[in-house]
């Protein structure tokens, strides 16, 4: 199966931290594919459906987070997340 | 009729069915494997539900936000499987789940970013939730009105029991815990060391307070025995409250002040401003039971209490957060020690923004009232005049007059080397005081010997207080269970103290015994 992957740089300004990894863990959930985050540059990757992980990857403004995921829903999957980071985790 | 001998802890009488309150799981009552996984599982089901219930009224998005994180800590795989390994390789449900938050914990604390940090409290409020569930501690509501048998109790659970008619009887326990000090305000009979048997559910029992004993079943002679000692209460208690209207004042004629002690705007309600002479300690961690408040809100409740005092002195000590009072983002968590850690002025002194935001509230409030700000936890000289320094800047950007500045006397290093304080005021807070001076935790059990042994050096240092006061020409006064306990006051008057402040509930009691003390010549 293909792996599909984007970049995407967090310009919010606490970073990833409780409620941003919040909404982006909770929107992982609900897609039917396996999804890796890798913080690109600090060799450090997490599971995006684990708030612990998300949480203790401490991504911090600035970074860019390399989204892969892989499944059937894969593509939806990466837009969608990369949509959120966009628009500073604002979810709804 | 069975008698079981116990000790006081709060006085009165009660006579009603016994509630008995099953143990406390002892910890390592650890059962096989499938079971504590099972108890592991019902226990963080059960805080998910909590959390999503209270996430739903959250009052604010950040609230919500910080609820919500923690149920989804609480379902997440990588978090809880470590808690279910730990438990496959033998460790009971409590420990399993202690260890691996413990370690969370540990690592949010370790972050250098601020934001992760501050998280920390969250993971923490989790850990104490689930165990909540899994030691069944609060989970209980007891009926009202009964007396209740246990081993022990937290003081939220006694918060939430309808005591009226009621009694408590415990097992452990001790005369200076949280507990014995709510039984006391809110005038519930309570024995402590009292062994109880489990039988003894739904029987009938007298609890004898002033006698330190519970009877079971008793028979018609103790009854009848019961009734004329409640009616001679009641009398008692009569005579009190009309004696609790006119002025503290010593056989002798000579006036003393006698003041309240509050914790809460609420309690108000039930007072009548006339007994007493103003209030002698408000502690403000009410404020921040839900965080850091900020200054209007602070502002508004200074009013309030001041407003309700009208002409009479209001003491408001500032902060006393750590210890057994945490803040979440406020005091520091993990301490090993955290009565000997840092709370009270050491915490305020350190985060001086939120010590300016409750000055600046008190000033505002202060304008045209008598009110006076009292530091808690002051160990040296030179936190007095960093604190007298801060005030006398906000002061001066508000452009107001200064409050007096009185200081907490509880640490015995200051009442030691009382001689070198300049505080307008000195309040002494003798249930800290005899804490620190006998290294006997207050909610210890089975140290209370100890504490009374000391009790001679504890009125030396108050007699040395109040020598300072009188040469410096400042008023000392003492707050704390000592200033309502009758059997007491005669002593701390002997020391020179002329103004207490108590529990409103001690005050009448206080009061007689005042009432009844004579100076003698050498003092």
């Amino acid at each position: 199966m293909s792996v599909t992957s984007a970049d995407i740089k967090i310009k919010y300004a606490s970073g990833m931290h409780a409620r941003p990894a919040v909404a982006f863990t909770k929107l992982a959930k609900t897609f039917d594919c396996d999804i890796n985050c890798i913080v690109v540059g600090r060799s450090i990757n997490f599971n995006a459906k684990s708030i612990k992980q998300a949480m203790g990857a401490k991504v911090r403004q600035g970074q860019t987070l390399r989204i892969e995921a892989c499944g059937p829903e894969a593509n939806v999957a990466v837009d969608a997340l990369v949509e959120l980071v966009k628009l500073d985790f604002q979810e709804d | 009729m069975r008698l079981i001998r116990g000790r006081q802890a709060s006085p009165g009488l009660a006579y009603g069915k016994a509630f008995v309150l099953k143990r406390r799981r002892p910890q390592d009552a650890v059962s096989d494997v499938p079971a504590e996984r099972e108890r592991l599982r019902a226990a963080i089901a059960a805080a998910v539900t909590q959390l999503h219930a209270l996430a739903a009224k959250a009052p604010s998005p950040d609230a919500r936000g910080m609820l919500e994180f923690q149920a989804e800590l609480a379902k997440d795989p990588s978090l809880v499987d470590s808690a279910y390994a730990k438990i496959e390789q033998g460790q009971g449900a409590v420990s399993a789940w202690r260890m691996v938050l413990d370690a969370e914990v540990a690592e949010y604390k370790q972050s250098s970013s601020d934001s992760f940090r501050a998280r920390a409290s969250d993971v923490a409020d989790l850990r104490e939730r689930v165990l909540d569930s899994l030691l069944g501690r609060n989970a209980l509501t007891l009926p009202a009105g009964r007396v209740v048998l246990a081993d022990d109790m937290t003081p939220s659970m006694f918060l939430s029991t309808d005591w009226r008619r009621g009694a408590l009887v415990l097992e452990e326990g001790s005369a200076s815990s949280h507990v014995a000090m709510l039984a006391r305000s809110q005038k519930v009979p309570m024995l402590i060391d009292a062994k109880w048997r489990e039988q003894f559910a739904d029987q009938l029992c007298i609890v004898d307070a002033e006698e330190g004993v519970l009877q079971v079943e008793p028979d018609e002679k103790s009854l009848a025995n019961y009734r004329r000692r409640r009616q001679w209460l009641a009398r008692q208690e009569r005579q009190q409250r009309d004696g609790m209207l006119r002025p503290a004042r010593t056989a002798c004629g000579q006036a003393l002040a006698v003041r309240a002690n509050i914790t809460s705007l609420d309690e108000l309600a039930d007072m009548d401003r006339r007994a007493i002479d103003g209030l002698g300690l408000v502690r403000t961690e009410f404020l921040f039971k839900h965080g850091l408040a900020d200054e209007d809100s602070q502002y508004q409740s200074y009013r309030k209490l001041l407003k309700w005092a009208g002409r009479q002195p209001v003491t408001i000590r500032t902060l006393d957060a750590g210890g057994d009072k945490p803040i979440p983002d406020y005091t520091v968590d993990g301490e090993s020690n955290p009565f000997l850690g840092t709370r009270g002025l050491r915490l305020s002194l350190r985060q001086s923004r939120e010590f300016r935001t409750q000055l600046r509230a008190l000033l505002r409030a202060a304008q045209g009232n008598k009110l006076r700000i009292l530091l808690p936890m002051v160990t040296v000289p030179s936190e007095y005049s960093r604190a007298r320094r801060i005030l006398r800047e906000e002061a001066a950007k508000l452009k107001v007059a200064l409050p007096p500045l009185g200081m907490m006397v509880e640490v015995p290093a200051a009442a030691l080397a009382i001689e070198k304080f300049r505080a307008d005021f000195y309040t002494i807070g003798s249930n800290d005081l005899l804490q620190y001076l006998t290294a006997c935790g207050r909610d210890v059990a089975g140290l209370d010997e100890l504490a009374e042994q000391s009790m001679e050096l504890l009125l030396e240092l108050i007699a040395r207080v109040v020598a300072h006061g009188k040469s410096s020409d400042a008023e000392v006064s003492l707050c704390g269970d000592l200033a309502g306990d009758p059997a007491r006051i005669p002593a701390l008057l002997a020391c020179g103290l002329r103004s207490l402040s108590m529990a409103y509930g001690r005050v009448g009691a206080a009061k007689a015994a005042i009432a009844k003390w004579r100076q003698t010549p050498n003092q």
